[in-house]
């Protein structure tokens, strides 16, 4: 049995890992509030089952996994349910000067929230589509088909520069 | 490719600003979320102490000390049939029974029992294959190639999976639970550095199978591909056994395997953005989302029954007899049910819902939740 880490070492690891959850939970969800939500949720129940982490190491993937898996749990409530894509860019937040081109960031809100999820956990978190499969409690079948699906909505709004038509002929 | 994609992903993602980590909180909702847990714990080893009055526990004996037997309230068999199969932890829930498997991965039905794929290290897919016998014993199979995206049938002892020959190479296998042979295996096929080799369902004598992505079907028996009659626009999305589901844009439509000829036809807008389908083993049922929970339609009539409030069809499979068999929303105080779609009559099994349940879903649909 591993040693669970000390409320200590729980702490820093938090610190480490905040910026880079919260960033993957706002580009998941395109709301600060939400995402602080989020991330703090992930940790609490990383916190809580970090007696099965056998390596502390491993406990940002772990985190990761739970967050990816928490936004699920969320995107299956009613309110998420009946979200729908906007064509609108989310609330404040970004620096980046968006005259001077289509925002990545932006273009995903006009995704549904689980082809979203897809998105930003294979391109921004470089998850391969097995884990992205695991962590979204999916198959890999459906991991392939959204990501296929979501980039050639992300063609239509950022172009071909951004999203090569190629990639919608293959999903891994 | 998708370099650029990333790049500004990563570009950009730099720029959001990320409020201080309220580190303090964070331990203290875990400490919470620790007492709850153990609390939880205890609640349910009571509520299980008395559902299992009736029940038997018998695999997890030799883990847990504990061989008390009882006679079950369901013939075995029946009762697989008709409670299925579900998972909570290393716990797998067959029939009237509860076997202890570690690094549960999948679920799947077989003739002979539910098929439990397994691995106790998170970056293997794989590291071993169960089958849980209706009365609860368990069988370690000796088959290295089967992994989580393997299938099998509720109809038959088979079961196929894609065995890797080398990272280029793979062939379709079949082997047989009941005699322990290999019934089938193809000869090696390539796979180019984009393709995958994804085995989908095995639905009466058919295998289905992505091939460099493309939905191939083979009959079992005599090795002739078998493709499907028209897999509408958007291809197939669910496999029964003598029929499978596609989509367009107005909705979903169950076809006959033999010419395709729509069965059931039915118009998306009842689960607003989330509309899902989920066809039955037997292709008798198909549920759908709605914004208020589950409709289920028979097939062959078009009749259907609304299960309210907070189901969702992502968190239903199938039992082996077509019972529904899932678990409401895991921020709901509810629990693992059974619910006959003929009637829409759901039927509480006494195990709390949690986030970690893994069911069988639908053949062609996906693994789990």
């Amino acid at each position: 049995m591993a040693t669970p880490m000390t409320d200590e070492e729980f702490t820093e690891l938090a610190h480490a890992a905040w910026p880079g959850l919260y960033r993957t939970a706002y580009l998941l969800l395109g709301d600060h509030q939400l995402a602080e939500d989020l991330t703090q949720t992930a940790l609490t129940k990383t916190y809580a089952a970090r007696r099965k982490i056998k390596d502390p190491a491993a406990a940002p993937a772990y985190a990761r996994v739970v967050l990816a898996n928490t936004a699920t749990t969320w995107f299956r409530r009613r309110s998420w349910r009946n979200e729908l894509p906007t064509e609108i860019l989310p609330e404040g937040g970004l620096d980046r000067d968006l005259s001077t081109g289509p925002a990545v960031v932006a273009a995903l809100a006009t995704l549904p929230p689980r082809q979203r999820a897809v998105i930003v956990l294979r391109y921004y978190d470089d998850l391969s589509v097995r884990e992205v499969a695991h962590a979204l409690g999916v198959s890999e079948g459906t991991v392939k088909s959204q990501t296929s699906d979501a980039l050639a909505k992300l063609r239509a709004v950022l172009g071909d520069d951004v999203v090569p038509a190629t990639e919608g002929a293959h999903h891994d | 490719m998708t370099e650029r994609l990333t790049m500004l992903f990563h570009e950009e993602a730099s720029t959001i600003d990320v409020p201080v980590p309220p580190a303090d909180a964070v331990l203290s909702r875990g400490q919470g979320l620790r007492r709850k847990r153990r609390t939880v714990t205890a609640v349910v080893g009571a509520v299980a102490a008395v559902v299992l009055v009736g029940t038997t526990l018998t695999v997890a004996a030799t883990l847990r000390g504990d061989s008390q037997l009882e006679p079950a309230d369901l013939p075995q068999e029946a009762a697989y049939q008709q409670l299925g199969a579900w998972a909570r932890g290393d716990e797998v829930h067959v029939g009237n029974h509860v076997a202890v498997v570690p690094g549960i991965r999948s679920l799947q039905y077989t003739s002979l029992g539910a098929l439990v794929i397994s691995s106790t290290d998170d970056a293997a897919a794989f590291s071993g294959a169960t089958l849980v016998s209706p009365d609860g014993t368990t069988h370690e199979l000796p088959y290295p190639g089967i992994a989580v995206d393997a299938a099998a049938s509720p109809e038959s002892s088979y079961v196929a999976y894609a065995d890797v020959v080398d990272a280029d190479t793979w062939r379709l296998s079949i082997v047989d639970l009941a005699s322990g042979g290999l019934v089938y295996t193809s000869d090696p096929m390539h796979l180019g550095k984009f393709d995958s080799a994804d085995i989908v369902a095995l639905t009466g004598d058919l295998v289905t199978f992505y091939k460099n992505h493309e939905v191939t079907s083979m009959d079992v028996r005599s090795g002739d591909l078998v493709p499907l009659p028209d897999q509408g626009l958007f291809g197939q999305s669910g496999l029964a056994d003598g029929s499978f589901v596609t989509s367009d844009e107005a909705g979903w439509q169950v076809r006959s395997r033999d010419d395709g000829a729509v069965l059931l036809s039915v118009p998306y807008g009842l689960g607003g953005r989330y509309d899902q389908s989920s066809i039955s083993p037997d292709g008798a049922w198909l549920s759908v989302s709605t914004t208020d929970g589950m409709r289920v339609y028979e097939v062959a009539t078009g009749d259907f029954v609304d299960l309210p409030g907070d189901r969702d069809v992502e968190d239903y499979g199938w039992t082996p007899d077509g019972h529904l068999l899932g678990k409401r929303y895991p921020n709901a105080a509810s629990e693992v049910e059974v619910c006959d779609p003929a009637t829409g009559t759901c039927t509480g099994l006494g195990q709390e819902v949690t986030s970690e349940i893994l069911l069988v879903r639908a053949p062609g649909t996906g693994a789990a939740l």
